[in-house]
């Protein structure tokens, strides 16, 4: 079932909501039980800036093995393509990455995700972009690319979304904290919608993992997918990903430095 | 022109008239910042060329090669002419004037930058990087950033690796037991 995309399933309303919540439940007990996860492959669904980090640091050809271990779909949804693959084609600086990430989705190593997302995107994107308030006028947090990865992943109940910027990660794992953030760069009073703070949470809170590139990185390094397996190297990459625009502190790639992934 | 943001629009086109006019360069950053927070609320594309410009003379004024440049007093002159009267424009609400002549400003500038060569792309593209970075400092997505400023992702993600962005408000997933488990056992990383 996990294989088909979600339109094509008989659901609607609370059912699909119910369908993705059992479906993750028993995804949870085969999880517990140490099931294969060839079983229970749930996709998941990349946002541009994680392929923009990889594709710049030369690291995109990870993705191939990386699937085949998981066993699931990589999916990206038409405007992550228009932001990467698109307006990358269009720039003489970044044209070759976006060749690179287009031969990936030729290959199928990203597959597109096109079932129409454009309601649950409208929907994520209206609550998000009216929940805090500056001068009296809603801040339009995100776009529309960052929330069709979002509503994709909502759709499939993916297990994961790799976003590497740190906007779209706070938004999913503690909005709150965006309100701290606004309030204290533009220097002014910024108000927080409760309401649709809430029915946002209750969308998105806790539905899916968020990884980022150096996630990937160190599990491609763990792997043996990288051409040196020493630790030199994951630091290395670690660096040039956080150089790329990755959202990952300088504290936190000690951690992984020091620590065993 | 987003009437809320009039005043603040109007107030640093006159500082920076103010400031080239008394040749201070060193304070024309501070009021371009200042122009960034306005920005963040409002993401109104007169408000990035007003930044964009003001920026963009910042890096022009205090450039070593600028000062060797023999046009220069008449460069300031038609800066200073344009800034007047895209501010004297948009007190008097005439919008078509003010962008009529915030775009002669910009092009007087893409025009000396083409002659002095600052930098491989224009000092325009460098400013618009710079400004949708600030963006996404302050809290924005890169996708309402890049769009905001008219620039790419591509463009933008480098940019914001370079500065100290990500040492704040970013959750160590390191420290995240539960996910780093869970990253294992789904790419079946052996510990």
């Amino acid at each position: 079932m996990a294989s088909v995309p979600a339109s094509k399933r008989k659901r609607c309303g609370n059912a699909q909501s119910m369908e993705i919540a059992l479906v993750k439940i028993a995804r949870s007990i085969q999880f517990a039980e140490g099931s294969s996860r060839q079983e229970c492959n749930m996709p998941i669904f990349f946002d541009s800036s994680t392929l923009i980090s990889l594709a710049m640091t030369c690291n995109i050809h990870w993705l191939k093995d990386l699937k085949k271990a998981y066993g699931g779909d990589f999916f990206i949804t038409p405007a992550v393509r228009s932001e990467t693959i698109d307006r990358g084609l269009n720039s003489l600086r970044f044209r070759y990455e976006a060749l690179r990430l287009k031969s990936l989705v030729d290959s199928k190593v990203l597959k597109m995700y096109d079932e129409d997302v454009s309601s649950e995107t409208n929907n994520l994107l209206h609550l998000i972009n009216n929940s805090f308030y500056a001068r009296n006028r809603p801040l339009q947090v995100v776009q529309l690319g960052e929330m069709t990865a979002l509503a994709g992943a909502l759709k499939e109940g993916a297990d994961a979304i790799a976003v590497d910027e740190r906007t779209t990660r706070l938004v999913v794992e503690n909005p709150g904290a965006l309100q701290e953030l606004f309030t204290a760069k533009l220097h002014t009073d910024v108000q927080a919608d409760k309401g649709n703070l809430q029915k946002w949470e209750n969308l998105v809170s806790e539905k899916f993992m968020i990884i980022r590139s150096t996630e990937l990185a160190l599990a491609a390094w763990k792997k043996g997918l990288l051409v040196d397996s020493s630790r030199n190297a994951i630091t290395g990459i670690l660096w040039a990903l956080k150089f790329a625009g990755c959202a990952i502190s300088e504290s936190e790639i000690n951690i992984y430095d020091k620590g065993d992934f | 022109m987003i009437p809320e943001a009039k005043k603040d629009v109007l107030s640093a086109l006159n500082d920076a008239y103010n400031i080239i006019n008394n040749r201070q360069h060193f304070m024309l950053h501070g009021v371009s910042d200042h122009v960034v927070h306005v920005m963040s609320i409002y993401l109104d594309t007169d408000i990035v060329d007003v930044a964009v410009a003001i920026y963009s003379l910042d890096k022009i004024l205090e450039s070593e090669r600028y000062a060797r440049y023999p046009k220069i007093k008449e460069f300031i002159r038609e800066v200073l002419y344009f800034i007047k009267d895209a501010s004297r424009a948009l007190s008097e609400d005439d919008i078509d004037k003010f962008r009529r002549e915030l775009r002669n400003l910009l092009g007087v500038i893409q025009s000396l930058t083409k002659k002095l060569k600052f930098y491989t792309e224009d000092v325009l593209q460098f400013a618009k990087i710079k400004k949708g970075s600030k963006l996404y400092e302050h809290g924005l997505s890169l996708g309402t950033a890049a769009a905001t400023t008219g620039i790419t992702k591509w463009d933008l993600m480098p940019a914001a690796g370079e500065t100290v962005v990500h040492e704040k408000y970013v959750e160590p997933i390191a420290l995240d037991k539960e996910r780093m488990r869970f990253i294992k056992k789904i790419f079946k990383v052996k510990s």
